[in-house]
């Protein structure tokens, strides 16, 4: 595995010379993996019955309720009430999401580089009582397969929710 | 893209989906607030909600739990990864080094000690008199993969009292009494003996791709992984039962 690792940077490495070189000016069109940054629709935080577990991120535990982060989607809550039945509470959908934190009544999570308080007395009637904006900006990741992709915009990767494939024109970066 | 940014990306890739793993309880106020990961950038210590960003740790007062109000920003470098409260105490982790605060004064924010290392994603843990650290070779040129013991009885004054080197490839952590669940993804958990930091030996290894780990009231494992929730019963440490599981919908 030590081995495979080392090429593997190797590779990684040799890649990044690569790709600052001159000769890719005439890769031309390429289907590649594309940021997508939060629009105005993504401002908003839904709350729906559930949603699948696909991609769990950070893991939070308060009292008897799980909180799960769907990684850049949103926080799944599980009741653990009876460790060996979990069941779904409910999803709520905060784009962007990373990290979460809850106390009291009171959850903190990140919702395209803001941050939010959210009342949750009563999970089905989440609150927001707090929008602190643009505190951080680490929602970055790599697109899900190696290759090249579209630079992600610095200026706006606090915005960064996901990938999406596009057509795009000579792509500079690479993984 | 520069060089630089792809390195600083690839290490943001092995921090979303490797090192996240830990327990986070906070003893003085366990019936306040809950528990993350030790890969988590969020922690509450008192009436205050500390956030690690790409550079800086921001302090939030959540006195009024409600409406949560800038406190502070303490700029520590471009490699900040996590954060886990102890007591008084917030132990960072960054890529060169694990930072040291104590938060006694949230007004006023001491940084205590850096405890530097060669660079490496490096999720921490703390129980008792010892920080743990694993330490995951991947974003630095000369880096290995590794597991270390802290001694921080000083807060200020850090040593190394131990260390494991027979690891694959270490993600998150969680430590119970002398046991040590360290994820290393596809090469499963290892359960380490730590009573003697300077005797550190393998009890077990469990075949389950894991990265993420909380320990829930010293008898429960939460563990995240690339295929669900998975829920343990350790009431033997060293034999963890499945209780319960969410698997990922493909």
């Amino acid at each position: 595995m030590e081995q495979a690792k080392y090429i593997f940077l190797s590779l990684l490495f040799c890649s990044c010379i690569y790709a600052d070189d001159e000769a890719l000016e005439s890769l031309g069109e390429m289907e590649v993996y594309t940021p997508i940054y939060a629009g105005e629709e993504d401002n908003i935080i839904s709350f729906q019955d559930s949603y699948p577990l696909k991609k769990p991120g950070k893991i939070y535990v308060y009292g008897s309720y799980l909180f799960v982060n769907e990684q850049q989607i949103g926080i799944h809550i599980i009741n653990n009430e009876n460790p060996a039945e979990l069941e779904y509470v409910v999803f709520f959908r905060l784009p962007g999401n990373v990290d979460m934190a809850v106390r009291g009544n009171y959850l903190y999570a990140d919702h395209v580089g803001d941050l939010v308080a959210i009342n949750i007395s009563d999970l089905r009637k989440p609150v927001v009582s707090t929008r602190i904006e643009g505190i951080y900006s680490y929602a970055v990741m790599m697109p899900p397969e190696p290759g090249y992709f579209e630079c992600i915009d610095r200026a706006r990767k606090h915005l960064m929710i996901g990938w999406e494939k596009k057509i795009v024109e000579n792509p500079e970066c690479y993984w | 893209m520069k060089k630089g940014a792809l390195i600083y990306f690839y290490c943001f890739w092995l921090l979303t989906f490797c090192c996240s793993c830990g327990d986070g309880s906070d003893s003085a106020n366990i019936n306040l607030s809950g528990q993350g990961g030790s890969m988590a950038r969020f922690a509450i210590s008192g009436n205050n909600l500390y956030v690690v960003g790409e550079s800086s740790l921001l302090n939030y007062d959540i006195t009024d739990p409600a409406h949560p109000s800038f406190n502070s920003e303490i700029t520590l470098g471009f490699d900040i990864e996590t954060i886990f409260p102890k007591g008084n105490y917030l132990f960072i982790g960054a890529q060169s080094g694990m930072h040291i605060f104590d938060v006694s004064d949230p007004e006023n924010l001491v940084k205590l000690s850096t405890y530097s290392h060669i660079v490496n994603c490096d999720p921490v843990v703390v129980s008792g008199n010892y920080a743990y650290e694993s330490l995951q070779a991947g974003c630095g040129s000369n880096s290995a993969d590794q597991f270390e013991v802290i001694d921080i009885t000083d807060p200020a004054n850090p040593k190394q009292v131990g260390q494991y080197n027979d690891v694959d490839s270490p993600y998150g952590l969680g430590v119970v009494n002398n046991y040590i669940y360290l994820c290393e993804g596809e090469f499963g958990i290892k359960i380490l003996n730590v009573q003697d930091p300077e005797n550190i030996f393998l009890e077990k290894e469990l075949a389950i791709d894991a990265y993420d780990v909380i320990v829930i009231d010293q008898d429960r494992l939460l563990l995240t992984s690339v295929d669900g929730i998975y829920q343990f019963d350790i009431s033997d440490p060293i034999t963890p039962q499945l209780i319960s599981e969410i698997p990922v919908v493909e």
